[in-house]
């Protein structure tokens, strides 16, 4: 721990090393990359969304002018599967299509507009098997199976003491059904990317973003049948990911691609439409969610039975599941549980990771519990949450003690302090019907790390090169988070120089180690960490080599001089002489996650946990049903901030993303076929439906297994969020909403059946009702 | 069918000859006046045109032109025109208002008025404006010059009364009076950029003691076309505009529609703001 010494970059507001790059367009990303002599790919999708395949020919499409190879499953020569928990889904589909993003067919062609010609000419047959669209019909005995095995796919529980128990010693027990919608990831850049097959050395190279490159090379290598030393993957930058492309996308269809082309390069990029229909989702959940509390709002037991709509393949929908059962008792103190949850297979698309993963779903429906039972108990919001709220060394929901740091109460304080939170009564004599004032808060905590028993590891390189740079090598990706940034901060404090000595490359499997996924929060916590080491292992190294070379006695100064009685020595002529004995000077820096002492499978229980609390306040128009978030309030326990401005950042990207998933997006199906899979239906958030304003509250409660005390925040600041104005609105009009989004038509709706509400009491004394 | 042919005519004649001879070939012909729609259209495979016709040549149909009584708008005035044009500001302040509120930027530079005709969306938002106009559509061929009625050019969902060998040449009104208001109002999924759930336009005039001199109420999105809202201006023709009215106004108004459910909205939810819009506009008026 660093925390008391001065530093020069850890803890200061850094502008992104990448930004200016990024402001102008200069900087490429990897689906830009257009290669002399390339053909297009594109890919034939399935055309139901359950059925059986009777037969494919592809003759008349092959034997179009300008097509350079069609291919099929029966091209796959490895595993035709791919899937990060367990690969259950065809590369190319061989006898079946599970939904309407299942790719049945490969082409290239000279130009994209060939092998989309080439597309309509194979033909496909078809026996049509009933649609399977409902997670929980899924689940019951005799419904039509999605896979072999049947349509339940994942199911997990924990529990603690005695939820019967717990239920008959409380005084308020409140329990409710919530729903919550498909939700697109709707990053800006659509998967896309190159390939080409080296017929001299054998070795395909990659071009595609994705979250984990190591793990995209092993699902290539393993679809083709190939060693993964022939298989070269490039995935960073990338042009924003969410979760979305952490399962493989396109990288499987490029290389195969490659493989039928005879050398030249080819390039795939999907339609928007196609990226919707296609790609990874949200899943959309059933919660069933039951809580207890004593007079004093002591928490007495929690009950909570979930269903999440998986769709057609597993990816991480295990996962996703278990951080919503991790997620579900809140960062609160629970004597008595009971927590369990099922994914089932339906033909609704797919659904795996998204920001949050699953704890966005159960902290939705748990946090407005929790503001139903300090209504009930007439008890401030924050103070019910303050007298639960988990400290370090509790026991948790799970049952396993949480032994790193826990900021919770800090992030609560904050909160009862603000101008918004004191003031929430003042200000709603400044509205009158038809506009309504409110004010609500809500709570997280965010698994990050992959879990027990999932190996987590993260490696970096540091190396002193030529003239002088200092270069950080980590095979994890930039997805627009801002972590290079952070890793340039943490190299650069470790080694004592400027930012502009240190240069970061990322992403590549053979350019870089293996530092994990780019997911579950862990950057700034493992790669951070293993950064860190990294650097710090190049300090000693540089001194040995110094010592070594020009004699003992010499001191390293800020700015990478060593001096001696006077003299300087700088890191370029060091790079130089190193480079002339052929020598490498080279750091490197490992980290494993610490893992929890119970084990409930695929990764349950964590052992950090990020902790956020967010306030929001909302007006509300009850004639038009529109919600307008005013400010936002948001406070991450980031354990030590590396880059203020960065999380900063990060939290008005997630405020913005989560205000949207309680108000405005909702990916609509109708019988397993997307009805707003574009960007003119699926509406997403502009800068003026954006809250008017939001202000971060960073809270630092540093973790003493981080070099520098940070833990990641890139989820925790996106879910509370959610609740946070559901709980509002209910505090602006006295209803409810146990469905998102509360669109202004769900609004105006619940209004009309709820005349006695307070809003509509109050319209009637206007006469606005 | 696949797009066979793509014209960049360089006169007005040219064009009206290419669109005549196409027609008569039997081949559908869209006219590019912007492409906001066509394209996209196009891309989605919605519209199959086998021919482009891109008339960016034809200057002349991109002018405001205002004449003692009235003003017309070539079929190429932008949306990005009618929001900066001062005649518009002026005489026609309904269509500026609209204007603004129509995608981006970007769109607000290249949509334009004849795209709005020739489209005839439901949704289209410069639709309930003209309606409220009393715009005549002028459209033209190698058989003469014809004038249609805003109303009754717009047939249905996507249908309007243009012939197949037609180009649409613009629009013509009466100058709005000064003592005339206009009204807009327009409600989407999201605060910009979005597709009408409903809109609202209007033109109004009230004499010193209130009373409705002239009212056109168009309503957008609730209908097959842009549709006025004839029971509602009956009621409020030659009346004296006081809370009671607005009110009974409103109910009136919610019952001439019998608007549809979609992936934007539900019947409800129209049906509420054609009255919540109006009793705002009127409101607004007191």
């Amino acid at each position: 721990m660093t925390t008391e010494t001065a530093t020069r970059h850890i803890g200061k507001s850094i502008s992104r090393v990448d930004g200016l790059e990024k402001t102008t367009g200069e900087l490429k990303y990897l689906s830009d990359l257009l290669l002399e002599n390339s053909c297009h790919g594109k890919v034939l999708r399935a055309a139901h969304p359950h059925a059986r395949i009777t037969r494919i020919d592809t003759a008349k499409a092959e034997a179009l002018p300008g097509v350079v190879c069609v291919l099929t499953h029966r091209h796959v020569r490895g595993l035709n599967r791919f899937g990060i928990a367990q690969p259950d889904m065809p590369v190319l589909c061989e006898d079946k299509v599970r939904y309407v993003g299942d790719a049945v067919a490969l082409v290239a062609a000279e130009t994209e507009e060939i092998a989309k010609d080439a597309l309509a000419l194979i033909e496909v047959g078809y026996d049509v098997l009933p649609v399977v669209d409902d997670p929980e019909r899924a689940l019951e005995p005799g419904a039509p199976p999605v896979h072999a095995k049947g349509n339940l796919l994942h199911e997990n529980g924990v529990a603690k003491g005695d939820v019967a128990r717990g239920f008959a010693e409380s005084d308020v027990v409140i329990g409710h059904r919530f729903r919550t919608q498909m939700y697109a990831h709707a990053f800006l850049e659509i998967e896309a990317g190159t390939a080409i097959h080296d017929e001299k050395t054998g070795v395909i190279t990659v071009w595609c973003a994705g979250q984990y490159p190591y793990r995209d090379q092993l699902q290539i290598a393993r679809a083709l049948g190939w060693d993964p030393e022939k298989v070269h993957v490039i995935a960073s930058p990338i042009g924003g990911a969410f979760g979305g492309k952490d399962e493989i996308t396109i990288q499987i269809y490029l290389a195969l691609l490659a493989l039928h082309t005879q050398g030249r390069p080819v390039r795939l990029q999907l339609t928007r439409e196609e990226s919707m229909e296609a790609g990874t989702k949200r899943h959309p959940f059933i919660i069933d969610f039951k809580a207890g509390a004593a007079k004093d709002g002591t928490f007495k037991a929690l009950e909570v039975e979930m269903v999440s709509d998986a769709g057609a393949y597993a990816t991480l929908s295990g996962p996703v599941m278990n951080l919503a059962i991790e997620g579900a008792s809140g960062p609160y103190l629970w004597p008595h549980t009971k927590i369990h949850g099922r994914a089932a297979y339906t033909n609704n698309g797919f659904s795996g990771a998204f920001r949050g993963f699953g704890t966005t779903q159960s902290c939705y429906a748990g946090e407005q519990i929790f503001d139903m039972i300090a209504g009930q108990l007439g008890m401030d919001p924050i103070d019910l949450r303050l007298k639960n709220a988990l400290r370090r060394g509790d026991i948790s929901a799970m049952n396993h003690e949480i032994w790193t740091s826990v900021g919770i109460r800090e992030t609560l304080l904050v909160a009862k302090e603000s101008r918004l939170w004191r003031e929430r009564h003042a200000r709603r004599g400044e509205f009158a019907p038809p506009l309504f004032y409110g004010v609500g808060v809500a709570s997280e905590f965010q698994a990050t790390g992959l879990g027990k028993g999932i190996p987590d590891f993260a490696g970096s390189h540091c190396d002193l090169e030529a003239g002088g740079t200092v270069v950080v090598r980590v095979g994890g990706i930039e997805m627009g988070t801002g972590v290079m940034t952070a890793y340039c901060q943490m190299a650069a404090e470790a080694l004592g120089l400027g930012m502009e000595q240190v240069r970061i490359v990322a992403g590549d499997t053979e350019e870089t180690p293996d530092s994990g996924t780019t997911t579950a929060s862990r950057s700034i916590y493992m790669i951070g960490n293993a950064v860190t080491r990294a650097a710090k292992a190049l300090r000693k190294v540089l001194e040995a080599f110094v010592a070594e070379h020009w004699g003992d006695g010499h001191t390293l100064e800020p700015g990478g001089v060593f001096r001696r009685d006077g003299v300087s020595l700088g890191l370029a002529q060091i790079a130089q002489r190193a480079a002339s004995l052929g020598t490498r000077l080279r750091g490197e820096g490992h980290f494993v996650h610490p893992e929890a002492d119970k084990d409930f499978g695929d990764g349950l229980p964590h052992i950090m946990y990020s902790y956020c609390t967010q306030v929001a306040s909302v007006i509300v128009d009850a004639e038009t049903g529109e919600v307008r978030v005013d400010e936002v309030l948001s406070i991450p326990d980031a354990g030590r901030a590396i880059n203020p401005q960065g999380i900063e950042g990060q939290s008005d990207g997630g405020v913005v993303m989560g205000a949207s998933y309680a108000l405005l997006e909702e990916v609509l199906m109708k019988g397993g076929r997307f009805v707003n899979a574009n960007f003119t239906n699926y509406t997403l958030p502009t800068a003026v439906d954006c809250p008017r304003r939001i202000d971060t509250v960073i809270v630092e409660v540093p973790e003493p297994t981080h070099e520098w005390g940070a833990k990641g925040i890139g989820e925790t600041v996106t879910v509370p969020i959610c609740p946070a104005i559901c709980n509002a609105v209910y505090d602006a009009i006295g209803i409810r909403f146990f469905e998102i989004p509360i669109t202004p038509e769900r609004l105006t709706a619940a209004l009309d059946a709820n005349p006695e509400c307070k809003a509509m009491r109050a319209m009637r004394g206007v006469g606005l009702a | 069918m696949k797009l066979q042919g793509y014209h960049t005519p360089k006169t007005l004649e040219e064009t009206l000859s290419i669109l005549d001879a196409e027609a008569k070939r039997g081949r559908s012909a869209a006219v590019l006046a912007g492409g906001t729609d066509v394209m996209v259209r196009m891309r989605e495979g919605r519209m199959r045109p086998e021919v482009l016709v891109q008339i960016e040549a034809l200057s002349d149909l991109a002018a405001i032109d205002e004449s003692a009584a009235a003003i017309r708008l070539g079929a190429r005035v932008s949306f990005a025109q009618l929001m900066t044009s001062k005649v518009i500001a002026q005489h026609a302040e309904v269509l500026a208002l609209a204007s603004r509120d129509v995608g981006a930027p970007q769109i607000q530079s290249r949509g334009t008025i004849g795209g709005q005709l020739g489209t005839a969306s439901p949704v289209g938002d410069l639709l309930p404006p003209l309606v409220a106009l009393e715009a005549e559509v002028i459209a033209r061929s190698v058989d003469g010059e014809r004038r249609v009625p805003v109303e009754s050019w717009l047939r249905g969902v996507g249908v309007c009364d243009r012939r197949p060998n037609e180009l649409i040449m613009g629009v013509e009104f009466r100058k709005v009076s000064a003592a005339t208001r206009s009204l807009w109002h327009k409600a989407g999924p999201r605060r910009a950029q979005s597709i009408s759930k409903v809109s609202f336009a209007a033109l109004i005039r009230l004499s010193a003691e209130r009373r409705v001199e002239h009212i056109r109420l168009v309503f957008g999105a609730v209908a097959v076309t842009a549709k006025r809202a004839a029971k509602t201006e009956a009621l409020l023709a030659g009346q004296v505009l006081t809370p009671a009215l607005i009110q009974q106004a409103q109910q009136t108004a919610m019952m001439e529609f019998t608007p549809i459910t979609d992936l934007r909205s539900t019947d409800a939810y129209r049906r509420r703001m054609v009255g919540v819009m109006l009793r705002r506009g009127l409101v607004s008026l007191l």
